[in-house]
């Protein structure tokens, strides 16, 4: 089972990739996981038990075209000012045991997307979530976080 | 981070609501103590004259007597000083009083009331006091109108009975004044018999106000009576007090608020329905 932990400062030197302490040299990292969505693909409460998708993959450096698969496992992301670990350890990635967590708060309910896409290759750069927001009173409100 | 527009004005919509409910209340309190004549512990009925304060309108005593003077007469005023005025155990009424308030010598009796060192032998008026060691007759509390020389003005001063009564004194005539009342009855105001006339049907819910001390829930937009003025008491007999039209509007403010709030809590409980959604992005 992986443990990734990818971290970035906000430039490629001070990016890096561990797994099980471990660094990895990869030349992308890409996380994508909808949920939170009722059958018109709106958005709705309820986050990972409403079902969804999730792809996630590390890209080594020495054979690009190969993709490693993050789960089942763990992978922690750490981004100036913010932190998601997503997490799926059941041996064949059901979807509806992952978890999630924005800045140490799980979000595993309420969750929408979490977008990572950082590509040395094409040097593409990009991050961010969506989470639900119930509210009793008031307008419900699907926040995004652009984190990179 | 930015917000949606929609969510702005949400927000601003949220704070005028806020702004117009504390706007209606300060009105409504400012009314309330305008109307209770002599506001902080002065009598509030009773029309006695009081030389002593009056910290609203006239009739206020406002507290304790000053002065070394006499003053006899007593009445009543529903009330008396309260501010400042010592009140201890005592001459509600024509009895004496000893000592005074504000630095009195004996303290047992005088009901406070009054400033000035001057005698006053009419009946309503409370001054006189005693800054000293004079004696007062009569004191403050009380006066007024109906039977002088005789105290109501129950014990307190805060809450509904005693000062702040159910009731407003008026010194024009009120709206009804001269008009043949459909029914009249007797109230009794603290042990004190008015007659209230009714001239409608709705001339109940003002009247009602007197009718012994008013409950909690007459002063909660679910009860008829909030929506009324209390009775006005001019002459020594009762009127309606008219229909309040800034606790109207309250009531209307407050109903539409629980409505949107059972409204949006039965929203969100059912989950039927499209639900409307803020879309917001922070960077």
């Amino acid at each position: 089972m992986n443990n990734y932990v990818f971290s970035t400062a906000g430039s490629w030197e001070t990016t890096t990739l561990f797994n099980h302490g471990q660094e990895v040299f990869a030349v992308q990292l890409f996380v994508e996981l909808h949920a939170g969505r009722d059958e018109w693909d709106d958005p709705v409460n309820g986050g990972i038990s409403r079902g969804g998708e999730m792809t996630a993959l590390v890209r080594p450096q020495d054979n690009p075209a190969e993709e490693w698969p993050i789960f089942p496992g763990r992978l922690e992301m750490n981004f100036p000012g913010h932190q998601i670990v997503v997490e799926n350890t059941h041996p064949a990635f059901a979807f509806e045991y992952t978890r999630v967590w924005y800045n140490g708060r799980e979000v595993t309910n309420s969750i929408m997307d979490v977008y990572v896409d950082i590509n040395a290759a094409d040097n593409v750069v990009r991050a961010y979530v969506t989470i639900y927001r119930d509210r009793w009173l008031g307008t419900d409100e699907v926040a995004t976080y652009n984190i990179l | 981070m930015k917000m949606s527009t929609h969510l702005r004005m949400t927000r601003w919509m949220r704070t005028g609501v806020a702004v117009l409910l504390a706007t209606v209340l300060l009105f409504e309190g400012l009314s309330a103590l305008a109307q209770r004549r002599g506001s902080f512990g002065g009598s509030s009925f009773g029309g006695g004259r009081s030389f002593g304060g009056s910290f609203g309108r006239s009739g206020g005593s406002f507290g304790g007597s000053f002065g070394s003077g006499r003053s006899f007469g007593g009445g009543s005023s529903f009330g008396g000083g309260m501010f400042g005025g010592s009140r201890s155990s005592g001459s509600f009424g024509s009895g004496r009083s000893f000592g005074g308030s504000f630095g009195g010598s004996r303290s047992s009796g005088s009901f406070g009331g009054s400033f000035g060192s001057r005698r006053s032998n009419d009946a309503g008026s409370s001054f006189g006091g005693s800054f000293g060691s004079g004696r007062s007759f009569g004191g403050s509390f009380g006066s007024g109108a109906p039977m002088p020389g005789r105290s109501f003005g129950s014990s307190g001063s805060f809450g509904r009975s005693g000062s702040f009564g159910s009731v407003r004194t008026a010194t024009r005539p009120p709206a009804y004044y001269g008009q043949r009342p459909i029914s009249s009855r007797t109230y009794y105001i603290n042990g004190t018999p008015y007659i209230g006339h009714s001239f409608s049907f709705w001339s109940g819910f003002s009247l009602g106000w007197a009718l012994g001390s008013p409950p909690w829930y007459f002063y909660t937009p679910f009860s008829p009576y909030f929506y009324f003025h209390r009775p006005v008491l001019y002459n020594g007999e009762l009127y309606p007090g008219g229909f309040n039209w800034l606790n109207f509007f309250i009531g209307l403010l407050f109903f539409a608020f629980l409505i949107w709030v059972i409204w949006m809590v039965f929203r969100n409980l059912s989950g039927g329905g499209r639900r409307k959604i803020r879309y917001t992005t922070y960077n």
